[in-house]
């Protein structure tokens, strides 16, 4: 095997044959999902500091916007969507690939406006991010996790473009790949936090 | 598992030299070879920690001489330092910054960043790291983290100044210490990056190990570096990200006129809105979530280093080796339930306490075991007392002491007298700040040749250990006394009280140490940058050992064989093994006979 | 004769109005300085700068009304617009002076009168009142010290310029192998042992007769406290001496041999299990131990017949309220704190009438006493170093120690042999510039004495009014405002 070198773009290029074999997990996949944990740690350290904070009295109680129920549903309807994007894209059918991924794209946004208005909601209740630290809680967790579905969503664009360049199918699964993983782990994260705030106010 | 994942542009088909053409620019500056991302966080690391230094060398003139005024300081310091008598605020500045500055920048990206980069590839027998574009992202974002944090020394009201362990209200509220104004948020960024640069490191690392072994090289035959890099990372994986979520509450509580931290704080002091409901000791659960993890971030990859340098200078297997990895891994997990142990005098739950006793105490087990695994590596082996040998050495000795003093501290009866005074000082400057640093210096001097190819001057490194192994333990010796005086620490003179005047000239001498100790490392500054140029051309295993990294090219090639890459038929720790022509047979040598790379060696043939 | 009579009687009146007044002035002088040191002795001095700036002249550089706005509230006064404010914190590097909203104007003024005394002495005098005061003058460096820094720098600079040839020289040395290093340092290494063993013993009985543990601690826990710190020392003294003496001997025992071969060991089974089941064992000894003085310390049952004191941190200085004869603090709110008074407690709660509140700390001998910590900004921690007794201060979060003081400031002062000595409370958690001289005087004296003194102090007087005459004997430390 002569000299190899490495690609710019960040994936471990031109193993050989017997090199690769070895490899356990895609690299890109194993990052992904290493990722995932270091978020995950980060949710677990609010949602922790929150029962701690619960614990020690002086907790306003109040009612989650009604519009967090409306959001959970599209983010829930979207992984469907994005699971069936995947599908499609593996067996090859262009067509279907797309709507899903438009689907996916609209609902990923109309998620993303509907946390917006459930803040909106928030302070028309008289709950406000400075005040009791129930309150602060639920705009910091929501709001984190609206952070990371910036990425989400950006990354859901990227693999619609591709699509569109025709450069996702059942040959070039990577990509859409781990976009799946990231969007799912975005909607499990969100189902959880919302069950969560709802059983624990 | 095809080739499907991977990215398909097609250099399979390449014929002899096949470097990509690279300019200055993508050969040292955006570079995505582990190998120079390694060097820049080393050097990077160096440059931070002389800023470290040089702050301490400040402040412990300050202390062994609160009464004497030093223009120079004024040059320097500007109207920190009026008349050169050093402001007491910006004395506090200065421990902040000193602080932050040694156990991120300096212990944590200048060693893990270094050695696990420089190390992990070529020891597992990879090409690179799993992604080499985070690596390069990770070093971007501790340069970027670097800078940010000094540019924080230039603004009005001076650098963040609440201790490296900026516990809110004081470091929350602006108007309590000039420090928490802008410099504190420029802190918040600085460690944001940081944060970010580590998790992209972090993963990397993770993922290497675990997937781009070569062929034979199964976990129980992977070096020690390469275990406690791999352990260290996962730590990290999983701690930097409560940091982060403490920081962004804290930002919230600074920016935002939130309440997360603070409580009946009036407005006047709040920034015009009054905080009630927080608990300022929510703040302190967060922090050392990370911050216990932490120091043991810093001390596994100095342990991990100690070990291979042991081995290889004394000619002898690591004494128990899966003790070795059975003790990192106990430690790694334990750190995760000892954080309250800083916190004994808060007034927590005594019962909390007591678990935190427990497992602080428990912890001290797996460290026992890897101190006498080092003595037995020691014994009856036949050492090379080279530089490197000499800090692992060092780095044994700083450990014992400092590990038993924990045993005072980790008590939390004890420390009641003992908590926030010199004694904690001691403590953990002897852990961090001689024996990580020993391990650091150990495996600057070991993996120079690997590094750039040249050696390093030994007598020179003689120099350099003696010094500063006699300036350390001059240093912070004596301060265990001190703290168990009543000294509290962070205290810039403690000349305001007589029953301390008994340590004046004791922080005399401990300044001269310091000071004395501070100039050695120009010794060894000098003669890393100079030996980079003129050093002694190095052979390809100048220490003949037997990792992976001592066959590749000495030049460093992209890719790191220039053929195939190895493949592994044995652990790494056949030195002086009975039977063998050499004393030592590095990991790719077979056994005669040997064609399975999974297959076991021999035993040792015992006359 | 009548005449005779009313004239003595007038002489008499008058002298004593006469001394009356002397008395009341010497008071307020008194009261000043006591105010001073309570208030501002943590950040400032009269000759030179402290913390904040020397205050020496500060009367006349500005007006009294000035100066009592600035005292009271500097940050409101610079938010004003004040350009004097202003350029008073910019030239002190714009560090936050706390303020002292609390204060009345008597009480102020009584402050810059004695400011203004202290200005008008003689420059060199011992200021008594403004205790905690390092020397006036500043020091210069010792001239050994000088020397030897100049002697150490002139070799390091002079082994740099000489380093490129002292390295190529050493450079063909080291291939010539005229300094056998490995021997050199091998020998060093022994040499380090046998002379760093020597230091720490020779410390360890030096320095360690500094240490608090030295004398016995003066309260009762003390004493398990100093048990378990020499059990401790005991087993982490021996292990340290063996292993630093395996360390080091088999460095320099087993230094390198062309001729020898090291010996192929990699481990063994029944050594590690012993290495680790001792280890758990001794550990076991101190968790058991630890754990039990632990929760005997920490045991909340004592605070239930223990005499309750307050110990109020804030920015920078103590603030000591007592309970009083029924044994109740009274009720406090942090938005009352700097208006009521200092510490924020309703003077009209039935259970606040009998609290007095000063800046010294009392304590009944052989008497267990509870302190309870509120802070006013951030954390500190109170530290009785004498008494084994740190608790943190947390705003927001009261917390608690109960102890039992048993040494007397007296019979301390025979055990150190230092008739000056004072027992301290000691901030312990970083709070800003004046962290390192924020303090207060412990005074543990028997029982007579300490209601002799208690009986002194002025309870919270409830709607006061700053016309009210001093009583002859009677020091007003605070009191309210309108």
């Amino acid at each position: 095997m002569k000299n190899e070198t490495i690609n710019r773009n960040g994936t471990v290029a031109a193993l050989s044959e017997k090199e690769a074999e070895r490899l356990l997990v895609n690299p890109q996949k194993l990052v992904l999902w290493l990722l995932i944990v270091a978020s995950v740690m980060l949710f677990a350290a609010f949602t922790s500091a929150y029962i701690v904070r619960r614990g020690e009295g002086n907790w306003q109680i109040f009612d989650l916007p009604p519009m967090f129920m409306y959001t959970t549903i599209f983010i829930a309807l979207s992984s469907i969507t994005m699971q069936w994007a995947f599908i499609s894209a593996k067996k090859d059918q262009l067509r279907m690939q797309k709507i899903a991924l438009f689907l996916t794209l609209g609902l990923g946004v109309a998620f993303m406006i509907g946390q917006w208005v459930g803040w909106e909601q928030l302070v028309a209740n008289n709950v406000h991010l400075v005040g009791n630290p129930s309150e602060s809680f639920v705009y910091v967790i929501s709001g984190l996790h609206l952070f990371h579905m910036i990425g989400g969503v950006a990354f859901v664009l990227i693999v619609l473009i591709k699509t569109l360049n025709h450069g996702i199918h059942s040959k070039k699964m990577s990509t859409i790949g781990l976009c799946k993983t990231y969007w799912h782990f975005l909607g499990a994260m969100w189902i959880y936090l919302y069950i969560f705030l709802l059983l624990n106010r | 598992m095809s080739n499907q994942h991977l990215n398909n542009e097609d250099h399979n088909n390449h014929e002899g030299n096949d470097q990509h053409k690279q300019t200055f620019i993508s050969k040292y500056v955006f570079s995505m070879d582990h190998k120079m991302i390694a060097k820049q966080f080393l050097i990077t690391g160096i440059i931070m920690g002389c800023l470290g230094v040089l702050m301490s060398m400040v402040f412990r003139l300050q202390l062994a001489f609160p009464d004497t005024p030093f223009p120079f300081m004024e040059n320097f310091m500007g109207h920190w330092a009026k008349d050169g008598r050093l402001d007491p605020s910006f004395y506090l500045a200065l421990i902040t910054i000193h602080g932050t500055i040694m156990v991120f920048y300096v212990l944590t990206a200048g060693l893990s960043g270094t050695f696990s980069n420089l190390l992990i590839p070529l020891q597992i027998g990879a090409r690179d790291m799993a992604s080499p574009l985070f690596n390069m992202l990770s070093y971007w974002f501790f340069l970027l983290s670097s800078l940010v944090l000094v540019s924080s020394l230039f603004v009005d009201g001076g650098p963040a100044s609440s201790g490296w362990t900026i516990y809110p209200p004081l470091s929350a509220l602006p108007t309590a210490i000039s420090g928490s104004g802008m410099g504190m948020t420029l802190w918040l960024i600085a460690i944001i990056l940081f944060v970010v640069s580590s998790l992209l490191g972090g993963v990397n690392y993770i993922a290497t190990v675990i997937n781009m072994r070569t062929l034979g090289m199964k976990m129980t035959r992977l070096p020690l570096t390469v275990w406690s890099f791999l352990l260290t990372a996962i730590l990290g994986l999983l701690s930097f990200p409560v940091l982060l979520g403490a920081g962004l509450l804290l930002i919230f509580d600074r920016s935002f006129g939130t309440s997360f931290y603070l409580s009946d704080i009036p407005a006047d002091l709040a920034g015009g809105i009054e905080r009630v409901g927080g608990s300022p000791i929510l703040f302190q659960h967060l922090f050392w979530f990370l911050g216990h993890p932490e120091v043991y971030i810093i001390i596994l990859p100095a342990l991990g280093i100690t070990s291979e340098v042991l081995a290889t200078n004394a000619r002898k297997p690591i004494f128990g080796y899966r003790a070795m990895i059975g003790s990192m891994i106990a430690i790694a997990v334990l750190s995760f339930v000892v954080w309250g142990h800083h916190m004994f005098v808060t007034g927590m739950n005594p019962f909390l306490g007591s678990v935190f006793v427990l497992g602080t105490l428990i912890i001290a087990v797996p460290s026992a075991v890897k101190t006498f695994n080092y003595l037995a590596t020691l014994w009856k082996g036949n050492l090379r007392l080279t530089p490197a040998m000499l800090f692992a050495i060092g780095l044994v000795s700083f450990f014992i002491s400092g590990g038993l003093t924990g045993l005072f501290l980790g008590n939390a009866a004890l420390d009641i007298n003992l908590h926030d005074t010199y004694f904690v000082v001691a403590h953990f400057h002897i852990v961090m700040g001689s024996a990580a640093i020993f391990g650091m210096m150990s495996g600057i001097y070991h993996w120079y040749p690997k590094m750039f190819g040249r050696m390093m001057n030994s007598t020179l490194g003689y120099l350099h250990f003696w010094i500063t192994f006699i300036a350390a333990y001059c240093v912070f010796f004596p301060m265990h006394f001190m703290g168990l005086a009543g000294v509290p620490r962070r205290y810039y003179a403690i000349t305001a009280y007589d029953q301390f005047d008994v340590f004046v000239n004791m922080n005399v001498f401990i300044t001269i140490a310091a000071l004395i100790g501070g100039a050695a490392q120009l010794i060894f500054l000098f003669n890393f940058f100079y030996s980079i140029r003129k050093g002694k051309k190095a052979e390809q295993n100048p220490w003949e050992s037997n990792t992976l990294e001592w066959t590749t090219p000495v030049e460093r090639i992209h890719g790191n064989w220039p053929g195939e890459i190895p493949h592994v038929y044995r652990w790494p720790y056949d030195y002086s093994k009975p039977g063998a022509l050499t004393d030592f047979i590095p990991q790719n040598i077979p056994d005669e006979g040997q064609t399975d790379p999974l297959e076991e060696t021999k035993p040792p043939v015992h006359a | 004769m009548k005449i005779l009579i009313q004239l003595r009687q007038s002489i008499f009146l008058f002298s004593a109005l006469f001394l009356l007044s002397f008395n009341i002035q010497s008071q307020s002088a008194d009261e000043g300085a006591k105010l001073f040191k309570a208030n501002c002795g943590s950040c400032h001095a009269i000759d030179q700068k402290v913390v904040g700036p020397a205050l020496k002249g500060v009367h006349n550089k500005y007006d009294e009304a000035w100066l009592l706005k600035w005292i009271k509230n500097s940050q409101e006064l610079i938010k004003s617009g004040d350009s004097k404010a202003i350029k008073a914190f910019e030239e002190n590097n714009k560090i936050v002076m706390t303020s002292f909203t609390n204060l009345t104007d008597e009480q102020v003024k009584l402050i810059i009168a004695f400011v203004k005394s202290e200005s008008e002495k003689a420059p060199v005098a011992e200021v008594a009142a403004s205790a905690n005061v390092e020397n006036v003058e500043t020091e210069p460096l010792p001239s050994i010290i000088i020397w030897l820094l100049v002697i150490v720098s002139i070799l390091l600079i002079a082994v740099i310029i000489t380093m490129k040839k002292v390295m190529s020289i050493i450079g063909s040395a080291e291939d010539l192998a005229i300094f056998n290093w490995n021997e050199i340092n091998a020998t060093l290494l022994i040499i380090f042992l046998v002379v760093g063993l020597g230091a720490s013993f020779w410390e360890f009985f030096v320095h360690g007769a500094f240490t608090v543990l030295a004398t016995p601690a003066a309260s009762e826990h003390g004493t398990i406290y100093d048990s378990m710190f020499s059990i401790t020392l005991a087993l982490t003294g021996i292990v340290f001496v063996i292993t630093q003496i395996l360390l080091f001997w088999y460095s320099y025992r087993y230094k390198h041999d062309p001729k020898r071969k090291a010996l192929y060991y990699p481990d063994n089974h029944k050594l590690e299990l012993i290495w680790t089941v001792i280890p758990a064992l001794v550990l076991t000894v101190l968790v058991v131990r630890g754990l039990q003085t632990w929760s005997s310390i920490t045991d909340r049952k004592q605070a239930e017949s223990a005499q309750v004191i307050e110990v109020f941190g804030q920015q920078f200085s103590w603030i000591v309220r007592y309970a009083g004869a029924d044994n109740k603090l009274g009720p406090h709110d942090f938005r009352q704190i700097g208006v009521v008074n200092t510490v924020g407690v309703d003077p009209k709660s039935q259970t606040s009438k009998d609290d007095i509140i000063t800046s010294e700390l009392h304590l009944k001998l052989g008497q267990p006493v509870v302190l309870k910590f509120r802070s006013r900004d951030v954390i500190h921690s109170a530290y009785l170093p004498h008494f084994r007794v740190q608790m943190n201060v947390v705003p927001g979060l009261p917390t608690q120690f109960t102890f039992t003081p048993t040494v007397t400031t007296a019979s301390m002062r025979k055990t150190l042999n230092d008739p000056k000595f004072d027992y301290v409370i000691l901030c312990n958690k970083i709070c800003g510039a004046a962290h390192y001289r924020m303090t207060t005087t412990v005074i543990v004296e028997s029982p007579e004495e300490y209601n002799k003194w208690l009986g002194e102090q002025p309870k919270l007087v409830p709607a006061a009014t700053t016309s009210e005459k001093v009583q002859p004997g009677e020091t007003k430390l605070l009191t309210q405002k309108n």
